[in-house]
Formats: C-alpha cells, structure tokens, sequence
C-alpha cells in the first residue's frame, strides 16, 4: 500500500503545484525556442505527465520527469516547424539573450546561430541557471556531454566575436 | 620546444581569459599574444563571450531576418575563411599546392563552379555580420526615436546597437557657462510636478502637500500614494486605519478634497493602492490582491470589497475618468502623453532585482487590447510615490517607444534592450545616463555626448531642457532649449540625489545633500 500513497501523493502535486510546474515548464520551452507555443507544450506535458503518473517510480524525480517530457515536446514541435518552414523572414523569433548593454544584433545573431545542442545547453545552464546534471536530464545525455557542449559553445562564440570585440575595443 | 610564431591554442587563450589576464599564459605565449592579432582578436572573443555568459538573460523578439542563417555558399566562404586565417601562410603552401592540382583537374572534368576558388573569399568576410539595414529589433534610422542634430554625424546608416559610440562631432571643447540658482526649501519629499509645471506634489509625513513653482505652501492631505489626475487637481490613496483598505479622493491643488471616487481598494495583508495618472483626465488605480477575495477563511474579503473585481491574487486595476472602468489584470505603468493608450504590466516572477512578466497596450478608455508582448524583464526601483515595483515608466512622444525603469520597448513589436535610464526631450530624443556619460538615442544607436562626462543621472523636460548631475557633488550641468550649457550651482545645495524638472523646463524639484551634510529638499527656478 506505501507504493499506493506514494502515487495519490504524485497525483495531489499536479494539483497542488500546477502554476508552478507550468510557469517553470512555459520558462523553458520558451528558452528552447518554441515561442508562442510554449504554453500550449508546457500544458500538454502536465496533462500528459499527470495521466501517466504511475509510470513515475520516483516522486523526488517528479519535476526532472515533467521538463524531459516538455523539452522532448519542444523538440518535436520545432522538427515540424522547420519542416513545414512556417516562419516567415518578418515574423519575429523569441530567442533568450543575455542583457548586457552590449548587446546587438551582431551578438544575438552569434548566440541563436550556434548548432542546436550546443545553443540548448547554453540556455538552459545559463539562462535558466539549471545545473550540468539538471541540463543533461532534460537533454537526455550525460553532464560530461553538456560540458563538452558548453566548452564547444563557449569556443564558438568566442570565434564569433572575436572581431566584434576587438572593432569596439571590449572588453 | 613553443616558438614565438606559434599560435597559442584556443583551450589556453579560453584559459587566460577565464582568469581575465593574459598573465596566465607563459611568457613567450603571452610575448606572442601582445604580437599577434589574431590571438588577441580570439582572447578578446573570449573575455566578451565569458562577459555574456555571465550577464543576466532575458527573453527578446527579434525578426526572424535578423537571424537568417547565412546561405551555404557563405558558409563554405566563412569556412575557408577562418581556415586560413588559423594557419600560416608557409605551412598552407603543400595544401595550396594539392588544392591547385585539384582545382585543375576539377576544371578539366567541368566542375569548376563546385567549390568557391579561395581568390573570390572576400578577406573580411564574416557571417555574423549580414544583417541586412532595417531588420534590426531595436530603433532604426527611419522609425527610431529622432536623433539630435549634433550626434547624426556618426550614426547615420551603421548597424544598431546599444553600444555607446563616442560622438567627435559634439562639441567637447565646450566649456559650460556658471549658472548660480536661488533655491527655496521644502519640508519634505519632491513627488511629483503638475502637467503644467505649475504646482509640485510634496510627501511630508505621510501626507501630500501642494506647493507651488516657487515653493510656497498650500493645502495637504493624507495620502500613501499621488498622482496627478490633470493640471488642477490630483489623485490621492488613503488608507482607513481602522478597515485597512484605501479609498481614492481627488483633490485640487488648494489641498481641498473636491471628490471621492467609488469603491474601496486594496485587501489583505499588506493592502495598497497604486496609482498613475495621464495628466489629462484619466487616472488608473492598481490593487494588489494577495488573497483569493472569495475565500472564506479571510473575513475582510469578500467581492464587495473592491471596484476592481478581483477573482484571483494578484494584480488589478480599473480606471476613472469621471466614470468608473469594469476591472482589468496587471500593473498599470505608463500612458501615452495624449492619453490614449496604457501600459500594462502582467508580473510573473521577481527574483534578482528584477521583475519578469508580458507587457499589454490597451486603448483608452475602453480597456481594449491593442497588442500585448511576452518576456519583458524590468529593473525595480525607487519609482514615483507608491509606485508598483518602483518602477519609473515614460512613453516617447510619439507613444511608439516605452523606457521603462531603463528598459527600452518598442510597443510595436515588442523588441526591447536595456537603454540605461534617462528621459525623452521634445523632439522625441531619448536622452539616458550610462558609466562614461550622457548617451544620445537616435538612428539606432547610442551617442555619447561628451559634454556631460562621468556617471551620473539626466533628467529631461518635454520642452528639450536637461540637467545631468552627480551624486558627489560635482555641480549639475544643465543644457537649456537653446542648446547653452550651465554648470549649476545650487545655492546650499552640497550633492543631488534625485531631481524632477517641470514639464515646461521653468523649475526644478530636488532632494540630497546641503553643504553643511544634512538632508534638504528644495525648488529653484531656472529662468533668472
């Protein structure tokens, strides 16, 4: 019967937590880039999340579960749109950037061009302060992987920048 | 053995720049660095990148052709770009040599249009740097808030961005004019100026006192927050000290209760009205609900309780106008100067000094959205009396632009950057303080005005006036709408901390320091 409270007790979280799973889980799929959608996806994973709930052997791995499940969504989501091609060149793109003053399009165009997992693991470290470990739950890969990701990332920026840096004289 | 000519790998430059000194690098690698341009452009990219990485991120919009990924042909370009500029040129001679032979029997086959020759890579080529004119999210040289007519010189057709550029042509030699002002002293803290410049609202001890632009006296009432509702009269939230919820009274500036408006605001714990008023006859009042209004176990709530008709905590605001809005969510923040349109803001989250939600543009009166923006990060602050979040907000003129506790939004798109904060003059230029000096919006792109040197705060009037000062005591400078620059000296005035400009650019409002160290708050008319 303890594997039975545990499960109600799941159950009762999805209830009790659900603005804040959805305001965390909105976060990040907008920091993957699903944009608009991104309430949509974070709202399906908590439905879909809360019917399989017993699927869940763990209730301290509640949370990692539910952003695996809306990080796999994201993805999926983003795979049908560049299928489908569906965003036009005026259409705006939400992208998350950091807010130095020194930013520009220059800087925002390096960081949202650099190759998907690497461009991941940069948000969701650094943007969402998630840890190494927390970013490879959600990426499904192992933390040596996201440090090898965020080590490339950081070398490829810096490839970036590097004329941009040295024409303003920064730092 | 390492030789002097040796490139210093990337992981050790990544290094070096990680311990933000080249002095991390042994000698003959950091003797290399100092010589070579194409080490020290890469520590560069490093200290920048390590710079981003560590900043604060936020969620922005930017056209999608903004990032358009460069063709393949670019690519390759690019490729061979940062390929040869990796590797020497005498060490590239046997691959150029195989590349030749290649490239000739390629011709031979008729494939020569499969690779782009080396010889048509332009030299500078870089990827990043393609973004076409007019794709920008932020202010561009068509639709930006205008330019002065000193700081053109430099901006016109670069790429934006908000990296200040000092501004040669601005005339640095200019030395500014002595300007010795009477101040009159007030007894308590500068509010807020009326539409008009002509009376100034005064918190002293908990009550809002009217005062006129030369400081004197008049009627005062109990407030915890004021706004002013037009030029004669304002707005005040009063809390009941024996309910604990606010009641709207208006006010003339004879410090005579003209009304009441209906409806009591504010519940729960920490019950508190906010307010922000147009100046031409709207007024918005914003209750933060910190309890569900229907829940029984909270005996002072119930959906009477307020005009604002909460069904959830949080924020929610109805506007007067002689009559009385249904309610609507968020924090009101700012109207347009012609009072016809309202910012709201929808807060999510605050964490780090900074407040995370969606900002909203709602046609006034009818509360009707006009567009409405995801992700917008705001900075808290001291802001205006009982402001929510502290947060100080102004439309630009033409109510196309909203800075906002320094952030800078366009309410047409939704782009939006950290400008710094500042104010807008008449002509609609967006005048900000940064670390070097005052910074001149316009054309896309920051100008630094190198008359007003060093950190300090600008305030700006409607009429183009502003005033630059510092809060050490180095005298205020202050550029008049005829373009004279003044260095100020404020008769028993030591250090400014905070000061108001009317908006007809005749007074000023200031509280910090006197000479002798002790707090003053005074006026003093700028006009001799």
């Amino acid at each position: 019967m303890k594997g039975a409270n545990v499960l109600v007790g799941v159950r009762e979280r999805f209830d009790v937590d659900y603005n804040r799973f959805f305001a965390d889980l909105t976060t990040l799929c907008r920091a993957l880039g699903a944009g608009s959608a991104a309430e949509d996806i974070a709202q399906e994973s908590i439905l879909h999340a809360r019917e399989r709930h017993t699927q869940l052997r763990d209730e301290s791995k509640l949370e990692p579960w539910l952003r695996r499940i809306a990080a796999r969504r994201t993805f999926e989501y983003l795979r049908r749109q560049r299928r489908h091609e569906a965003c036009g060149l005026d259409d705006p793109v939400v992208a998350f950037l950091p807010s130095d003053p020194s930013v520009s399009v220059d800087i925002a165009a390096a960081i949202t061009r650099l190759p998907e997992r690497e461009r991941v693991a940069v948000v969701l470290v650094y943007a969402l302060g998630y840890e190494q470990e927390e970013a490879a739950a959600v990426m499904s890969v192992t933390r040596g992987t996201v440090a090898t990701l965020l080590h490339r990332a950081r070398r490829h920026l810096a490839e970036h920048l590097a004329a941009y840096a040295t024409e303003r004289d920064l730092p | 053995m390492r030789r002097l000519t040796d490139h210093v790998s990337s992981d050790r430059l990544g290094e070096a720049a990680r311990h933000a000194s080249l002095d991390y690098l042994r000698d003959v690698e950091r003797r290399h660095v100092e010589a070579c341009e194409r080490c020290r452009r890469l520590y560069g990219g490093y200290r920048l990148t390590d710079r981003l990485l560590a900043a604060q991120w936020r969620e922005v919009k930017l056209p999608a052709a903004a990032l358009e990924r460069p063709t393949r042909r670019a690519t390759l370009a690019g490729l061979w770009a940062g390929f040869a500029a990796g590797f020497e040129a005498r060490r590239l001679a046997p691959f150029a040599a195989i590349a030749a032979v290649v490239l000739l029997v390629g011709t031979a086959v008729a494939v020569p249009r499969l690779l782009p020759a080396p010889a048509a890579v332009p030299s500078s080529l870089d990827t990043t740097r393609s973004v076409a004119p007019g794709t920008q999210a932020w202010p561009s040289s068509t639709s930006g808030p205008a330019a002065s007519a000193t700081t053109q010189a430099s901006g016109s057709g670069k790429a934006p961005s908000s990296q200040p550029e000092p501004t040669p042509a601005v005339s640095a030699a200019e030395s500014p004019q002595q300007l010795v002002l009477d101040t009159t002293r007030l007894g308590g803290d500068p509010v807020a100026w009326s539409p008009d410049g002509s009376h100034l609202l005064v918190l002293v001890s908990g009550k809002a006192q009217v005062r006129d632009a030369r400081g004197a006296a008049g009627g005062s009432v109990y407030a915890d927050a004021a706004a002013w509702f037009n030029s004669s009269t304002f707005a005040v939230a009063t809390r009941s000290p024996t309910r604990g919820l606010e009641t709207i009274r208006l006010v003339d500036t004879g410090g005579r209760v003209v009304g009441t408006l209906p409806g009591i605001y504010g519940m729960g714990a920490t019950p508190f009205a906010t307010l922000v008023g147009s100046g031409s006859g709207q007024l918005a009042i914003a209750s933060r609900v910190e309890v569900d209004p229907l829940s029984p176990s909270d005996p002072s709530a119930s959906p009477s309780a307020t005009s604002t008709e909460p069904g959830t905590p949080g924020w929610h605001f109805v506007l007067w106008n002689g009559k009385l809005s249904a309610g609507h969510d968020g924090v009101p923040v700012a109207f347009t100067r012609d009072g016809r349109k309202l910012a709201v803001l929808h807060p999510g989250s605050v964490a780090g000094g900074n407040v995370t939600g969606w900002l909203e543009i709602l046609a006034t009166p009818s509360l009707k959205t006009v567009a409405a923006f995801n992700g917008l990060t705001l900075r808290l602050g001291p802001g205006a009396m009982g402001s929510a979040y502290g947060l100080d907000a102004s439309f630009s003129p033409d109510g196309r632009y909203l800075l906002a506790s320094g952030t800078l939004v366009d309410v047409t798109n939704g782009s939006s950057f950290v400008a710094g904060k500042g104010g807008w003059l008449g002509d609609g230029t967006l005048v900000t303080a940064s670390d070097d000096g005052l910074l001149r919006w316009g054309a896309g792109h920051a100008t630094l005005d190198s008359r007003f040197p060093g950190a300090g705060t600008v305030e700006a009037s409607r009429h183009g006036e502003l005033i630059y000062f510092y809060g050490d005591g180095k005298p205020a400078l202050y550029l008049n709408g005829s373009g004279t620059l003044y260095a100020l000296t404020l008769d028993g005035v030591g250090s400014i901390e905070r000061l108001l400009i009317a908006p007809d650019g005749r007074t000023i409002a200031l509280d910090g320091r006197a000479t002798d160290g002790s707090s003053i708050a005074a006026v003093a008319s700028l006009t001799r």
